[in-house]
């Protein structure tokens, strides 16, 4: 073993705490290089739970995720949507890359159905779940934190903008707004390393 | 040929889906009762009188025997148990006399799946294990006698004897008491001092038949191997069909789970006995005014999985609104398949996670209904809102359509108040006047406050509408 390799093995290793860089994390890219280059492992962290904030429908919150989706139905990873505002549009999913039969949609009648799916689906491993609630509290969010950590998934949740100032046990908390016609994606809060940043989201 | 017999002393009881011990069987005779099924403890052994058994224990609760039940139940325990041996014969041995207990017996040719299963012992784990599945009680003896194995299961049980002197010699030492003989007979077999089915053998034979009838001798003959036994073997259905009678009305979700989950194994069963999977099943449940509810409830994959069938019913009819209390409940499998072969392949993890990802679907369209769970499929259709249909589990064709389409769609577009600020160039959408829906479209994309919005004007009365977001 070389040199150079043999410290990557000890900088790998998860005792080895270095203040100021990303600590080894796993994680999934989000196919937004310029995201990728600031978040901790280089995307999105798998098995956490990650929050979306978004101020209305439309600003771009479903293109940030979309190449992820894409990424992990090649992957043979299931993904799943609970709780969506609207119709996800299967033409547009295609249109990404995302394997449809890979897809699936899920509608409860309430936030109790909601929250209990989200918590199945991540513990049959799925790849990625995203869930749509305006409020939740935080005994939910630990139960979906522990869920994704359990399954080893994505989860995602998109919450309105004004979930920015309650806490959260998310790992990673972006918020994403237009701003003259482009997204902008803003990193509130990163496990393994300071925010924020902000950069804009192409397409 | 080496039978493996089982006796399910309890069964009575099981058949009415009876599990404290305080509720206890009873036949009768005239103004005689008297238990089938022993009661709690050592003290109230079935065969006693009702009246000294209520003396005993005040609390006891007696229920009349169903004998209609107890033949299907010990039926469907031979469907079950068909997979370890063949022939298969259930018999209910049943003396009508006062004070006689029936015998449930079931007996299985094993000699020829020995080899398969690896020896006596280890068929007989995985036999114990199903009727645990089943929480099912019974007792078993191996013999190379039908009637043999069965005398030894219900007076003498768990001997494994494989040749015939042995049992002989053992059978030999039973009480004549425990041959299911009338009354009458085994009075004067007392009063003649024969008290051993040893004593019988070594009587002479002619004067034997004369005095007890030429069916006793041959069952004598029969126990050690000296008469052809014929049965009649059964062989499950080419359908699975079945029905729980409950004894009394149930309320409640909690008192149907026990009779179920005995369905659901039966199920199981059957299915493996004729190597096929589950894809649909029904359940009904039968109320007071000839009230019927029904349940359809649809796998993703074929299986034989007793437990995945119970869970996918009982997480139903967690939510299911029944009519009221149930007097008895019907499965029945509505649509089977052939199973993937090698279900415990080495490496099988990847198998397993979608195992275990279909299953959490099922669950989840148990829990929600049908309609709230679905994957999206492309549909050929110029008109957006018919762009998409619900997949279910067919393959949906592999489909682009023309133009971007944003991934939020409304299903129904939304009348805007005013003109939008559009962008760029339309999309032209003329379609479906064919069947109707005739739409003529211009799609453009428009920014309302922050958002990027989905918008066309139709061109039949020039009004803008909300379509979509591109999130």
């Amino acid at each position: 073993m070389n040199r150079a390799a043999a410290l990557q093995t000890v900088l790998r290793d998860a005792r080895l705490w270095r203040g100021d860089s990303a600590a080894p994390l796993r994680a999934e890219a989000t196919g937004h290089a310029a995201l990728d280059a600031v978040l901790p492992g280089g995307g999105w962290p798998l098995g956490a739970l990650s929050e979306i904030l978004f101020p209305a429908p439309g600003v771009g919150e479903v293109s940030l995720v979309l190449p992820l989706l894409a990424r992990l139905t090649r992957m043979k990873k299931s993904i799943a949507f609970v709780a969506p505002p609207w119709l996800p549009y299967a033409p547009a999913l295609a249109n990404a890359g995302i394997d449809l039969q890979r897809v699936l949609i899920v509608e409860p009648r309430d936030q109790i159905d909601a929250l209990w799916a989200v918590e199945q689906l991540l513990h049959a491993q799925a790849g990625a779940v995203l869930l749509w609630q305006p409020r939740i509290d935080t005994t939910a969010l630990r139960r979906l934190q522990l869920a994704a950590e359990t399954g080893g998934g994505i989860g995602l949740l998109y919450r309105p903008l004004s979930a920015a100032s309650e806490s959260s046990v998310a790992g990673l908390r972006l918020r994403v707004e237009r701003e003259g016609g482009t997204p902008k994606v803003e990193v509130l809060k990163c496990r393994g390393a300071r925010p924020p940043w902000r950069y804009a989201l192409a397409g | 040929m080496l039978w493996l017999c089982l006796h399910f002393p309890r069964l009575p009881a099981e058949a009415l889906g009876l599990r404290d011990p305080l509720d206890v069987v009873t036949d009768s005779r005239g103004p005689q009762r008297w238990l089938i099924t022993p009661g709690p403890g050592d003290a109230l052994p079935a065969g006693m009188t009702l009246a000294t058994a209520l003396s005993i224990r005040a609390e006891l609760r007696p229920h009349p025997r169903r004998p209609g039940a107890e033949r299907a139940a010990l039926k469907s325990l031979a469907h079950l148990l068909y997979r370890y041996g063949s022939p298969v014969a259930a018999e209910i041995q049943n003396l009508e006399e006062t004070g006689r207990i029936p015998r449930a017996l079931i007996w299985l040719e094993i000699g020829s799946s020995l080899r398969l299963f690896g020896g006596v012992k280890a068929l007989l784990a995985h036999l114990q294990a199903d009727l645990d599945e089943l929480q099912q009680h019974a007792q078993w003896a191996v013999a190379p006698t039908r009637r043999g194995a069965a005398l030894l299961a219900a007076c003498d049980p768990a001997r494994h004897i494989e040749t015939l002197p042995p049992l002989e010699a053992r059978l030999a030492k039973l009480p004549v008491t425990t041959l299911q003989w009338p009354g009458a007979a085994l009075d004067t077999l007392r009063g003649m001092g024969l008290r051993r089915i040893g004593d019988l053998w070594r009587l002479p034979r002619a004067g034997f038949a004369r005095r007890f009838g030429t069916e006793r001798l041959l069952e004598l003959d029969r126990l050690r191997g000296a008469a052809p036994d014929p049965l009649q073997p059964i062989v499950p259905p080419p359908q699975f069909r079945r029905r729980f009678d409950f004894p009394s009305e149930v309320e409640g979700i909690e008192g149907l789970l026990f009779p179920l989950r005995r369905l659901a194994f039966e199920l199981q069963g059957w299915l493996r006995a004729r190597d096929l999977g589950v894809l649909g099943l029904r359940l009904e449940s039968e109320h007071a005014l000839k009230q019927r509810h029904r349940i359809d409830l649809r796998f993703l994959s074929s299986h034989r999985d007793g437990t995945r069938i119970f869970e996918a019913l009982r997480e139903r009819l967690n939510r299911e609104a029944l009519p009221g209390a149930v007097r008895a409940l019907n499965l029945k499998a509505e649509q089977v398949a052939s199973t993937p072969s090698g279900q415990a392949s080495l490496f099988a993890s990847d198998e397993e996670a979608q195992l275990q990802w279909t299953q959490t679907v099922e669950r989840l369209i148990a829990r929600l209904g049908e309609q709230a769970v679905w994957t999206p499929a492309i549909h050929e259709d110029h008109r957006p809102e018919l762009g998409v249909q619900r997949a279910g589990t067919a393959r949906p064709p592999p489909a682009q359509t023309a133009g971007r389409r944003p991934p939020w769609l409304l299903l129904a577009p939304q009348p805007l108040p005013v003109p939008p600020a559009v962008r760029g160039d339309a999309e032209r959408i003329e379609s479906g006047w064919w069947d109707g829906a005739d739409a003529r479209r211009d799609y453009y994309r428009a920014l309302i406050a922050h958002s990027e919005a989905w918008v066309f004007q139709d061109r039949r009365n020039q009004k803008w509408y909300l379509h979509g977001w591109w999130s």
